[in-house]
């Protein structure tokens, strides 16, 4: 399993829990934003705690789970790493994505 | 370490390019980069075998993927080859132009999902070039060492 997910507040937290978010699980990234949205719930936090390395394809599925959850949805990112920070400013997405330091900083902000 | 020679090769399989990823970074790890970081490294020859596998290969396991570093005191090479379809013109093109992220101020659902791997690599690299020869494709990414920039 490279995913987890725990429904918080109505928010589903979607932890990666595969070091590497890359061209081998990113699909599965997409198909498990899928299920989730289709099972009623379009506020998503992707937690990246334990990803140490992520990859253009990665991001790409990042980008697809953002777009699955629609205008009317959120889509928050939390944890992230060095390595993985950098993707996200080389391709300027950090200025797209709402991007906590931690977990409970996300869900604070997404409650309030 | 001043100078040296590391070769590896690999199936043409996604499950295999974590391997090199990991060498590659551990490699990088124990020479003193001018500004790259281990994991930048990392990210441009993870980019460049995977447009290997995908594009050159079509996705199609049981084809070979050579990477080539060499280090002296300048800097760090490192070769990608494989023998498939030819890189187009359109994206081989790119790497003696600037970098361009494709556009981010779109609306949401026509935001891209891919074509961030080519321009991520350049990003990180001071050089890349690519070459076509007989049947063979080999990109090559140039990382400076931080004793030409002393």
């Amino acid at each position: 399993m490279s995913f987890e997910t725990e429904i918080k507040d109505g928010i589903a937290v979607v932890s990666v829990t595969a070091g590497r978010l890359d061209a081998n699980i990113a699909p599965d990234l997409k198909m498990a934003v899928a299920e989730i949205i289709d099972g009623g719930t379009s506020r998503i936090m992707l937690d990246l705690q334990s990803v140490q390395f992520m990859d253009s394809s990665g991001l790409g599925a990042v980008i697809s789970s953002f777009k699955l959850t629609g205008q009317k949805g959120d889509f928050v990112i939390c944890n992230m790493n060095e390595a993985v920070r950098e993707i996200f400013t080389l391709t300027h997405m950090d200025r797209l994505f709402e991007i906590y330091p931690s977990t409970d900083e996300g869900l604070q902000k997404m409650c309030a | 370490m001043d100078t040296g020679k590391i070769k590896l090769s690999i199936d043409s399989d996604m499950r295999q390019v974590q391997h090199v990823g990991e060498a590659v970074r551990c490699l990088a790890s124990h020479l003193e980069l001018a500004d790259a970081k281990p994991s930048s490294v990392e990210l441009a020859v993870v980019e460049a075998v995977n447009n290997s596998i995908e594009h050159a290969y079509q996705s199609e396991a049981g084809n070979l993927v050579d990477v080539a570093f060499e280090y002296n005191t300048d800097c760090l090479k490192i070769k990608i080859s494989d023998y498939g379809t030819p890189m187009p013109k359109s994206i081989a093109g790119q790497f003696s132009s600037d970098v361009t992220m494709p556009n981010t101020s779109v609306e949401l659902d026509a935001l891209p999902e891919s074509g961030w791997g080519m321009q991520l690599l350049k990003s990180v690299c001071d050089e890349v070039s690519y070459k076509r020869n007989e049947s063979r494709n080999t990109l090559s990414l140039s990382f400076k060492l931080a004793s030409v920039t002393a």
